[in-house]
């Protein structure tokens, strides 16, 4: 993961432009089906939705959340226990399955997954800023990237955002950060780095994995249209938003939107937007959310993200031996583990079950 | 008051006269004072009930939004993105006079902020924390009203109630008091004036 410049780099960047494929595509694609099999169908959902927060518990207690339920039980209870469970067995699911596999298909899940090195990055920045203490920081750390839980740990007991930012050095977010360092007293917001951090991570994403390649054009494409539906979100969140600098808000590199025409569509009103995606897969699935000028962006969002699932799942079915199930398996599965959190904390916040029922995204 | 400090003389009776006088005249002012401040009361509790019935609006909106952005991202994504927020309101607190009174006058800055201003990147995070910001955002806004308006009222009120004691110990004993006082000397002097013409009338029979 660290991009470094020895010649050892250079020649593997080199062998990863040239068009062959290593991977163990057809023992990680059967593994991952069998764990999507596992995955709680859409229906169970409706189960969940008439259960209370302990029954819930002990729903999942019995399934494959048994360990972390185990393991937790002692320290959390109820939602917060629910959460945590569901969240520690993401991060043992996802580095299950970078253990398994080989090759350049474990490359690209493994960059794959590091966003959520980026979210621990962020989550610990965020915590030094606010000086939440180390124990605070753990609760929220989520190791299912590639700085795995030791280095995390290192890096919250570590004192100083400087003392942070340095032992980021091997990694690719250094550079995002860097600036912490450079002006530590005239930083007021962390908004520009949390921005540089994301957009570094898509960046590095496509920059590691070139398309030389079937399987790595395949993930190429399905990174590029998540791109699109990030930026689309963000486009539909700062909308209307005056005196904005959105220079650095899009992430490049789109499939079908490029940075300057969502810059260009900042300016618009939401039926405005619309006509401009007319010519992308994006319009029909966000038409009935921005047709009229008090449209519903939030649930347009919403709808974005179960239409890249679709996506997912549908390029899983086309190309069976390919990293698309894997990526499927991913997005799937952080679905779920998001799902039964709504369930969950909606329960827990006296939601109605229409309410929680219209967040699910099945 | 005690009648016996008074020495029963013109001098102590005018005296009096001119104490009773400014007594009427203060009690009256008081009575003026009480009612425009009551008056002055009852226009901010109107105002205190408006905002207290929006704050109890706002924080059940906010709540909702709450929850549903922890259903949504999580407790853990929620306080994540609340640890971002390094600004913090600040608040100018100065004076105003009201009839005499001195309440305060809470100016409010960077309450509400625009979505690139509230600590978190925009890209990694969703549109229901951004709501969950807003309406606590406006709840704080609603919040600071309250306190400006809630201490005016407090203030007042303990006016209303130092002036009501006031107008009650001039109306049922300072004022009574001097009126038995400046009765006392002037039936006094009446009755010295009295055994003056007495006194007189003796001394003439006796010299006749």
């Amino acid at each position: 993961m660290a991009a470094g410049n020895t010649v050892a780099d250079y020649l593997k960047r080199a062998v990863d432009r040239l068009p062959l494929d290593r991977g163990n595509y057809p023992y990680v694609t059967a593994r991952v089906k069998a764990k999507k099999s596992l995955l709680l169908p859409v229906e169970t959902y409706e189960r969940l939705l008439q259960m209370g927060i302990p029954a819930i518990a002990r729903f999942l207690g019995e399934g494959q959340y048994h360990d972390e339920m185990l393991a937790l039980g002692a320290r959390y209870d109820g939602v917060d226990l629910v959460e945590m469970a569901t969240r520690d067995n993401l991060a043992t699911v996802f580095t299950q399955i970078i253990g398994f596999s080989e090759g350049s298909l474990r490359d690209m899940i493994g960059h794959y997954l590091d966003r959520w090195d980026v979210w621990n990055v962020k989550t610990i920045l965020r915590g030094k800023f606010y000086g939440a203490t180390a124990e605070e920081i753990l609760e929220d750390v989520i190791p299912a990237g590639s700085l795995g839980l030791a280095f995390l740990e290192r890096l919250v007991g570590l004192e100083t955002i400087e003392e942070v930012v340095e032992a980021l050095e091997d990694t690719p977010y250094f550079s995002a950060v860097l600036g912490l360092t450079v002006a530590p007293g005239e930083v007021t917001t962390l908004a520009p780095y949390e921005d540089l951090l994301d957009r570094l991570y898509y960046v590095h994403l496509l920059e590691v994995i070139p398309p030389a390649s079937e399987p790595t054009t395949l993930f190429h494409n399905f990174v590029r249209l998540e791109i699109d539906v990030t930026n689309l979100k963000t486009l539909l969140r700062v909308l209307g938003v005056e005196g904005l600098q959105t220079r650095q808000l899009f992430i490049p590199k789109g499939r079908y939107l490029r940075r300057s025409d969502l810059r260009e569509m900042v300016k618009l009103d939401l039926p405005g937007v619309l006509r401009r995606l007319r010519n992308t897969p994006y319009h029909d699935t966000l038409a009935p959310y921005l047709q009229e000028e008090g449209g519903d962006p939030a649930r347009g969002i919403r709808a974005m993200e179960n239409w890249l699932l679709d996506q997912a799942s549908t390029g899983s079915n086309l190309h069976p031996l390919s990293i698309l199930p894997v990526l499927d398996y991913v997005i799937a599965k952080t679905r779920e583990v998001e799902n039964i959190r709504i369930v969950a904390r909606g329960k827990e916040s006296g939601l109605s079950v229409e309410q929680i029922r219209e967040m699910l995204v099945v | 008051m005690v009648l016996a400090e008074y020495k029963p003389t013109r001098s102590q009776l005018l005296q009096v006269r001119k104490t009773l006088k400014l007594a009427e005249r203060g009690h009256r002012l008081l009575k003026l004072k009480r009612d425009a401040l009551m008056i002055e009361f009852f226009q901010v509790l109107e105002r205190a009930r408006e905002v207290r019935s929006n704050i109890v609006d706002r924080y059940q909106d906010a709540a909702g939004k709450l929850a549903v952005a922890s259903a949504i991202e999580g407790r853990v994504g929620v306080r994540s993105a609340s640890h971002a927020l390094l600004q913090k309101p600040e608040l100018e607190l100065t004076t105003r006079n009201v009839m005499g009174i001195v309440v305060p006058k809470i100016k409010a800055e960077k309450v509400r902020k625009r979505i690139d201003e509230r600590g978190y990147g925009i890209i990694g995070t969703s549109p229901r924390i951004d709501a969950a910001a807003e309406a606590y955002e406006e709840l704080v806004e609603d919040v600071i009203v309250a306190a400006e308006i809630e201490t005016t009222m407090r203030r007042l009120i303990e006016e209303i109630e130092k002036v009501k004691r006031r107008v009650n110990a001039l109306e049922h004993r300072v004022i009574p008091e001097l009126e038995d006082t400046e009765r006392f000397i002037r039936l006094r002097l009446e009755e010295m004036e009295r055994e003056n013409i007495f006194r007189l009338k003796r001394f003439k029979e006796a010299g006749a």
